[in-house]
């Protein structure tokens, strides 16, 4: 349902105006006004008012509506924006001090407007057609209303990811723990089903019995430990297998000389590193990184960091250049980090296994001299770990003292502990079979562990393999659905595209608009050119049909999505299209959206008649006003003047002494006259690459195809006279087109004669019903009238 | 209800009826995906039922 008409407009301290109110009683605007008269402004309070702020001043470097939306001289502190709406009491007002209050029934309209887009500037029209597949998408999903489902999306995406990552590296570690249970069990085991096979193969060897599946292995191991508990070996079980994994641990302690290797590569490379300032380079190196990946995955046309518009594949190649150079540095770091990252494993893993045969060793009361040799690697570490990570932030260098220390007293204690487990061992007095069934019971102990983190291990592969089906269950069903109904939308929007672009090109070679929805957030325009299809537009179309097609594109929106924002603003929109389609889109806007409260902006007077003079043909006359800015300056902003008919306007100037205006306006009104006179009589004209004519050329060629037309009919002979007046006037015209130059300014007689001779061409070429000029339909051979809404059409045959 | 609401009403309907989707966990990700900006995706692992990644044992 359309939302309420807007019936009044004012405007304090905004932009280029310093106050403005203008009644609108519901009423569609069409204003006029030279570049920088304040059109646009008019155009920001609509805009500020419904959405807080206004789009062309966000996201662009140094500008913002906070800063640039008060007048420039009255200040932040005045202004205001406030507006009536149809069947409301009292104005909606907002100023950058308070939020307006919506009431129920605009409450609709201005969520609309923050989500929807109802202003089309001049400069957005090839924006939406010249932007990247995404940057497009993102425009659509705004107008939309979908822009939020980017966020589930991508949290689907990444919750499947995280699984996935995870699968991975269970997978990894279920692998890594076969390989241990061959190693220890002396067999090949590529599979969980073939360790049962291994572990019976090892007890046949030791004379013990094979179990039938490995859930027995607890038992076995139980059995086991009793048998040896229950002969001579008493007690001698648990030592046996602490001592076995102090070994282990023992093991563990010992380090070759790699970590003073690792700590000299490192140190040499910070050297290099920081001695040339890599630290800020290095940085650098990210940026360039950072900025490579914007452009490229999210094909950025603007800079991020300034926002200004780039060229993508020069700053992607520039980039790229400075990567290789940069190159160097990041080798170095990366070295640095892999070099640090493999320190802090290593300590890390002493350090555990310090702890663990610290443990042990007051389990077993062992001499403190082993036990404060594991104490002192345990207290080393966090001190060492703090120092490698500070290195791999290239902060500092490494301590290659301490590092040594560490290593050497970690080889140390390891020789320590070896020696006393081999003391301990020799105590234990063992018999050759004692010793074969504990060296069993060791094996299948580990086994049994082994066994249990394997199984473990499946078990959670195959919980995240589940839930990763899930999740990618739930991600792709989501974009599918979500792309599915886009793409019905966009069928829709195609289809209207198509129809309106159709109307402003018939039979012309670009057709079948196509908005198709590619990957994610990724959204294609095609269309068909010259019997090709499916191409980019701007392969083979023209600026001005790329600005037609992105007023199509707009229009098919608005009629879509923007229902219940009853205004549609054109911003000066047809600066690139020829005359011929502009009168097209007129008729385009009047029959397909005079359901809305048009504002519609120009510069150019020749549309602003266009559409001034179209209305009465669509019977809307009463639906519009239309105003032009006559002069604006900082102080007392835009001077409006409601249109009147040229006429009027030339009398009131003649009334009030301005000749020199009034002589304008009358060249200027003879000028549109003959040049849309020779349209509707399909007159040939050359063509002119600036599409200024010489209104004596103009003349003459009218007054032929009139002659050919009409010579027959009764109006002829008061057509020849008024032509015939307007020829022997033409040194009027001519000193008036080179105004300035001859010196001559025209009396207030010539100037009414002048009128007089335009006027009454203009009244034997119009409908003599509703004013508007008569058009030749070369089909009929006729010269009529072709208002529609016009009931008492007049008709010419001609020749 | 706009358009991304209903986008999000039918993927759990779809999810439901296509992938046999149980109901409960279909009614975790619609809450998940209405808090729309504000989803992260531990909110879709918790809807799935995942038990993080420290947890997800057998």
């Amino acid at each position: 349902m359309p939302s309420p008409k807007l019936i009044e407009l004012e405007l304090q301290a905004f932009r280029g105006i310093p106050t403005f109110k203008r009644k609108f009683g519901g009423k569609s605007l069409i204003v006029c006004g030279e570049n920088g008269s304040g059109k646009s402004s008019l155009v920001d309070g609509l805009e500020f008012l419904l959405t807080g702020q206004i789009g062309h001043l966000e996201g662009v470097q140094g500008l913002s509506t906070e800063k640039h939306g008060p007048h420039a001289i009255l200040g932040p502190q005045n202004m205001l924006v406030s507006a009536e709406f149809e069947g409301l009491d009292g104005a909606v007002s907002r100023s950058p001090e308070f939020e307006p209050e919506v009431p129920a029934s605009l409450q609709r309209m201005f969520k609309v407007a923050n989500t929807s887009k109802f202003i089309l500037h001049r400069r957005e029209l090839l924006e939406f057609i010249e932007s990247q597949d995404s940057m497009r998408y993102r425009a659509i999903s705004g107008i939309l209303g979908v822009a939020s489902l980017d966020s589930v999306e991508m949290s689907m995406k990444r919750a499947k990811e995280r699984i996935q990552v995870r699968l991975g590296a269970t997978h990894e570690q279920y692998k890594g723990e076969l390989e241990r249970m061959g190693i220890l069990l002396d067999s090949e085991v590529a599979d969980r089903t073939q360790v049962l096979g291994a572990v019976n193969r090892v007890m046949v060897e030791f004379g013990a019995n094979p179990m039938s599946k490995m859930e027995d292995i607890a038992l076995a191991v139980k059995n086991l430990k009793a048998s040896v508990a229950g002969g001579s070996s008493s007690g001698k079980a648990d030592l046996r297998v602490n001592l076995a994994k102090l070994e282990d641990y023992a093991e563990d302690l010992s380090e070759d000389a790699s970590i003073s290797v690792l700590a000299d590569e490192t140190n040499s490379a910070i050297d290099e590193l920081i001695g040339e300032g890599g630290l800020a380079r290095l940085q650098e190196q990210t940026l360039v990184n950072a900025g490579i990946t914007i452009l490229q995955e999210y094909e950025y046309t603007y800079c991020p960091l300034c926002l200004q518009q780039i060229s993508r594949d020069a700053v992607l190649a520039s980039l790229n250049d400075r990567q290789k150079t940069l190159a160097q540095l990041t080798a170095q770091a990366t070295l640095i980090r892999r070099n640090c990252t493999l320190l802090v494993d290593r300590i890390v893993k002493i350090e555990k296994s310090a702890m663990e045969a610290l443990s042990l060793l007051r389990l077993l009361n062992a001499p403190d001299s082993i036990r404060a040799a594991a104490t002192q690697i345990v207290e080393q570490h966090p001190r060492l770990i703090s120092m490698v990570r500070s290195t791999s932030d290239i902060a500092a260098s490494l301590d290659r003292d301490q590092l040594e220390r560490f290593q050497s007293e970690s080889a140390a204690a390891k020789k320590a502990i070896s020696a006393y487990v081999k003391h301990e061992h020799a105590s234990m007095q063992l018999t050759k079979v004692e010793d074969k069934r504990l060296d069993l019971l060791l094996t299948l102990g580990k086994t049994s562990e082994g066994w249990q983190r394997l199984v473990s291990l499946d078990n959670k592969r195959k919980y995240l393999s589940d839930k990763r089906a899930i999740a990618e269950t739930v991600f792709n069903t989501f974009v599918t659905t979500k792309n599915e109904k886009l793409q019905s939308i966009f069928d829709k929007i195609e289809s209207d595209v198509s129809k309106y672009y159709d109307r402003l090109h018939p039979g012309e070679s670009h057709e079948n608009v196509s908005l198709t929805v590619l990957r994610r957030a990724s959204l294609s325009l095609k269309i068909d050119s010259f019997g090709i299809s499916r191409v980019e537009p701007r392969a083979y179309a023209s600026e001005g049909h790329l600005d037609s097609l992105g007023l199509c594109v707009f229009l098919a929106f608005a009629r879509s999505f923007n229902d219940e924002v009853g205004l549609l603003v054109l911003d000066d929109v047809v600066t690139s299209i020829d005359r011929s389609h502009r009168r097209l889109i007129c008729d385009l806007l009047y029959s397909e959206f005079s359901d809305k409260q048009l504002l519609i902006t120009t510069h150019d007077r020749v549309w602003f008649e266009e559409l001034r003079t179209r209305l009465t043909r669509y019977g809307l006359s009463g639906e519009f006003s239309c105003v032009r800015i006559v002069a604006w300056d900082v102080h007392s902003g835009p001077r409006f003047d409601d249109y009147r008919p040229d006429q009027e306007t030339i009398e009131a100037r003649i009334e009030s002494g301005d000749l020199h205006g009034a002589g304008n306006e009358c060249r200027r009104f003879l000028e549109w006259l003959l040049l849309e006179a020779c349209i509707a009589t399909e007159t040939r004209v050359k063509l002119r690459r600036d599409d200024r004519h010489e209104l004596s050329e103009l003349l003459d060629r009218l007054g032929k195809r009139l002659k050919d037309l009409l010579s027959k009919t009764e109006v002829w002979p008061a057509l020849k006279e008024a032509i015939q007046s307007l020829r022997e006037h033409s040194q009027f015209w001519n000193w008036l087109s080179h105004a300035g130059q001859s010196g001559y300014e025209l009396s207030k007689v010539e100037i009414e004669v002048l009128l007089e001779c335009t006027v009454s061409l203009k009244q034997l070429l119009s409908c003599p019903k509703c004013g508007d000029l008569l058009n030749y339909d070369g089909r009929i051979k006729r010269y009529q009238c072709i208002n529609r809404r016009c009931d008492s059409c007049s008709t010419l045959r001609t020749k | 209800m706009g358009l991304d609401d209903s986008i999000i009403a039918e993927f759990l309907e779809r999810l439901a009826r296509e992938h046999n989707i149980p109901q409960a966990m279909c009614t975790e990700l619609g809450s998940a995906a209405r808090r729309k900006e504000d989803i992260d995706a531990d909110d879709v692992l918790r809807a799935i039922g995942y038990q993080g990644d420290d947890d997800a044992k057998s």
